[in-house]
């Protein structure tokens, strides 16, 4: 609900002063939705005792991050939050398949089984913003 | 032994890596964009991306000795680990949407 509810969360919540967060908590919310998923492959390198290959990871992705901070930095804090969006994005694949790996399991298989999920919230958005719509028109 | 000691550096290693990652966004808008923007970029930080990677934390204490008993039946730490995950995703889907 924060990417669709955002505007009217931070205004209620927070107060007008606090508008310019509005863009950054629509862009953060699809960062958080990965990350939500994605930060949880450490469980595997920790249990299958690979540590090693979670540390090299761990440099890669924190170089990938901080180019995505230094590039973003021109668009200003907006141009941070879009960048390490997308730097969340791009590192998903790569760090997904190096986890699963350890477990012989496909990124598409873990995915697919996310699927139902996915659209169930997806479906849940579409018919907040349709209402939202809808009652503007109307109201 | 060696086993172990070389499980704590890495582990070691990757925390002292990850926190460049996640401390030099907030060094590099503080410093080179100043103290409002700070501010409004950590609110919205605190708000999603903050909890959604806790979870992780919170959830992994279970999961890591969990998934350490069964590491070597594959199939069980791959079924336990999509089961947690949908779970996970049926709260934090609708919530980040």
């Amino acid at each position: 609900m924060m990417l669709v509810t955002a505007s009217q969360l931070i205004r209620v919540v927070y107060g007008p002063k606090w508008i310019p967060v509005i863009p950054l908590v629509q862009i953060f919310a699809l960062a958080g939705l990965e990350q939500s998923i994605g930060s949880n492959v450490g469980w595997i390198f920790l249990s299958q005792g690979r540590t090693d290959v979670l540390f090299k990871v761990g440099i890669f992705t924190t170089i990938v991050v901080v180019i995505s901070f230094v590039v973003g930095l021109r668009g200003g804090v907006e141009g941070v939050v879009i960048a390490y969006t997308i730097a969340t994005y791009v590192l998903a694949y790569p760090v997904f398949a190096f986890a699963f790996r350890l477990i012989d399991m496909k990124v598409k298989y873990f995915l697919a089984k996310l699927w139902s999920v996915t659209l169930a919230a997806l479906t849940l958005g579409i018919v907040a913003v349709s209402f939202r719509s809808l009652s503007r028109i109307w109201g | 032994m060696k086993g172990l000691l070389g499980f704590g550096a890495n582990y070691t290693g990757f925390i002292f890596v990850n926190y460049f990652a996640l401390n030099m966004d907030n060094l590099l808008v503080g410093r080179l964009l100043g103290s409002a923007p700070l501010g409004f970029y950590n609110l919205a930080y605190n708000l999603l991306v903050f909890p959604s990677s806790n979870i992780s934390s919170v959830v992994g204490r279970v999961m890591f000795p969990a998934l350490s008993i069964i590491q070597h039946y594959k199939q069980l730490v791959r079924d336990a680990y999509t089961t947690a995950n949908r779970y996970i995703a049926a709260i934090s889907f609708p919530l980040m949407i």
